[in-house]
């Protein structure tokens, strides 16, 4: 218990070097996400189903890899695995050369890695101010005080000022979606996993936040593992575009996006973006339609 | 927000916006509508109604004379009703949510009691009361046994119902940002468990009422179901209605007052659900 968190307290002490929007990019040396024939099958009913096998990826330190692939996939068992909320059944996950996943391992999620949902999981009992402190307080790393200052301060360098009281329901959706990043960021994660976080949004929230998150990541360059099933929103937000195939999930294709940063709404028009979109388009059409057929399948 | 906003709206504003509202008059309507049914059902003859005391003789029998309003009698029986329900809750409570929040984070113990518990709710506190009154000691204690019960399964059930509709995602999130079990289950489960909390007391409160009157009709010496006991005993059908009329107010009041304290305890809720 000690041991565990004094390892703990060492590894927070070098990851505070890197609280957000200290203005200089750190093309860092941590955050290096390693996935070794990640396996994972789910048995339920006696039935078994491989979800992923036989999946490897590496994120390099500041990369920002998007996951594409139909529903079904495997994209968000790969994730919990990474996050720590679920096990492997095969296969081995490394962060920074650190074991964080492996079969029979037991489920450590921490704030290394955090991730921020589907569906959105801002406390809805905490206003903003509380919600974006949480992190920073629980892991006991700086008083309440120090902890609001600093959440106020980078709330206002990002434009989000004067919601500090409100609480979750108050507040616009996508709003919401901004604050429970910085939530994750602000307590300087070596990796940020994002499942879908826009998914909820209608198309013209979705491509504001995309230009906000980009402005974000510009800001400190962390490691982030996205996972959507919008290749645009891939394309546009991605260095590399992973496209996994359908069920059993396993890395298929990995598109390069060699679109300059930083990156903005027009670059969706231009030849180049949509040379790749069709590139993308290609591979994972085709996964489609074997989910599909299989589906069909399943319901016949 | 509303605790603040009281004290700087003055009085006639806050007459004027919270009292008036429609939701308000509404209930008015309402009220006044059964009691002029009650009126006028005996002198038109309705059927069925029409030997349902006139709203006017049950007023008469708080305010005449020697009316419920000036006997010590009548006040005495509040006094005794409202302290057995005060306890019996607050008992209901402190023991129900605990044991709620445990049956609902943990499988184990959850299999283990939760079986049990399942058989002793459907038993009609009439059932319990000779059993109690063989056990417990003296009939007071019995009686708050009884009512304790009625919270205490609303607010089990519920309690459990709430831990598992707090979404998994935001314990998930939680791990993720550096939480320990112990903050999981304070900082999470509870707060997220709060608005069921809410709703199982406030049903509690309401069950209370009803055990009480069927403890005191059968073993109480006083107490407003006592009183209603009483005076059915000496054919005193106005004075029935009234002792209902009490229980019912008395009922009425104490749920509003529950509910409304978990408002207070929930203000996050105001605006999430957009009421």
């Amino acid at each position: 218990m000690e041991a565990k968190s004094r390892r703990n307290a060492v590894k927070l002490a070098e990851s505070d070097a890197g609280i957000v929007g200290r203005g200089q990019p750190r093309n860092g040396q941590c955050g290096h996400l390693r996935i070794e024939n990640a396996g994972k099958i789910y048995r339920s009913r006696g039935a078994a189903v491989t979800a992923i096998d036989g999946c490897s990826l590496q994120v390099p330190p500041g990369g920002l890899y998007v996951v594409v692939g139909p529903s079904g996939c495997g994209k968000t068992t790969l994730l919990n695995a990474i996050a720590g909320f679920d096990t492997l059944t095969a296969g081995e996950i490394f962060l920074d050369e650190e074991l964080i996943a492996a079969p029979g391992r037991a489920l450590r999620p921490g704030p290394d890695r955090i991730v921020v949902f589907q569906q959105g999981a801002l406390f809805p009992w905490k206003t903003v101010l509380d919600n974006v402190t949480c992190g920073l307080v629980a892991q006991g790393r700086v008083p309440r005080r120090e902890a609001e200052a600093r959440a106020v301060s980078l709330m206002g360098r990002v434009g989000l000022q004067g919601i500090e009281r409100q609480y979750p329901g108050e507040i616009s959706s996508g709003m919401r979606r901004r604050v429970e990043i910085i939530r994750a960021l602000i307590t300087a994660p070596k990796v940020l996993l994002l499942d879908e976080p826009f998914r909820a949004l209608d198309a013209l929230t979705k491509s504001v936040m995309h230009e906000y998150l980009l402005e974000l990541y510009d800001m400190e360059r962390k490691t982030v593992f996205f996972i959507t099933h919008d290749l645009e929103e891939a394309i546009f937000l991605g260095d590399q575009v992973v496209v996994m195939s359908t069920r059993p999930g396993r890395v298929k294709k990995v598109i390069t996006i060699d679109l300059p940063r930083p990156r903005n709404h027009r670059m969706l028009a231009t030849e180049r973006f949509l040379a790749l979109k069709r590139e993308a388009i290609e591979a994972v059409h085709e996964e489609a339609l074997k989910a599909f057929e299989a589906g069909e399948r399943e319901l016949a | 927000m509303s605790a603040v906003g009281l004290t700087v709206r003055s009085l006639t504003e806050f007459f004027r916006s919270t009292i008036l509202t429609g939701a308000n008059l509404r209930g008015l309507t309402g009220v006044a509508v059964l009691l002029a049914v009650m009126e006028v059902a005996g002198p038109l003859g309705i059927p069925l109604l029409e030997k349902v005391p006139r709203f006017s003789a049950v007023v008469d029998r708080f305010i005449e004379p020697e009316g419920l309003l000036w006997r010590e009698k009548y006040w005495m029986s509040w006094s005794v009703s409202l302290m057995r329900i005060g306890a019996a809750f607050v008992a209901g409570v402190l023991v129900g949510v605990p044991t709620g929040l445990l049956w609902g984070s943990s499988r184990r113990l959850k299999a283990l009691g939760f079986p049990v518990f399942e058989m002793f709710r459907p038993i009609s506190p009439l059932a319990y009361l000779p059993v109690a009154i063989i056990l417990l000691p003296g009939i007071e204690v019995s009686i708050i046994a009884i009512i304790f019960l009625g919270t205490f399964f609303a607010v089990v059930i519920n309690a459990i119902n709430g831990v598992f509709q707090v979404d998994l995602s935001y314990q998930r999130a939680a791990l993720s940002l550096g939480a320990s079990r112990r903050d999981i289950f304070f900082r999470i489960i509870l707060p997220g468990t709060l608005p069921s909390i809410t709703t199982g007391a406030t049903i509690g409160m309401g069950i209370s009422w009803i055990e009480l009157v069927a403890a005191e009709m059968i073993a109480g010496r006083a107490g407003l179901g006592y009183l209603t006991w009483e005076s059915y005993l000496v054919g005193d059908i106005p004075q029935v209605m009234a002792g209902m009329a009490s229980m019912g107010l008395g009922g009425a009041v104490s749920c509003a007052v529950i509910w409304h304290t978990g408002r207070l305890l929930t203000p996050w809720l105001e605006d999430y659900r957009g009421r």
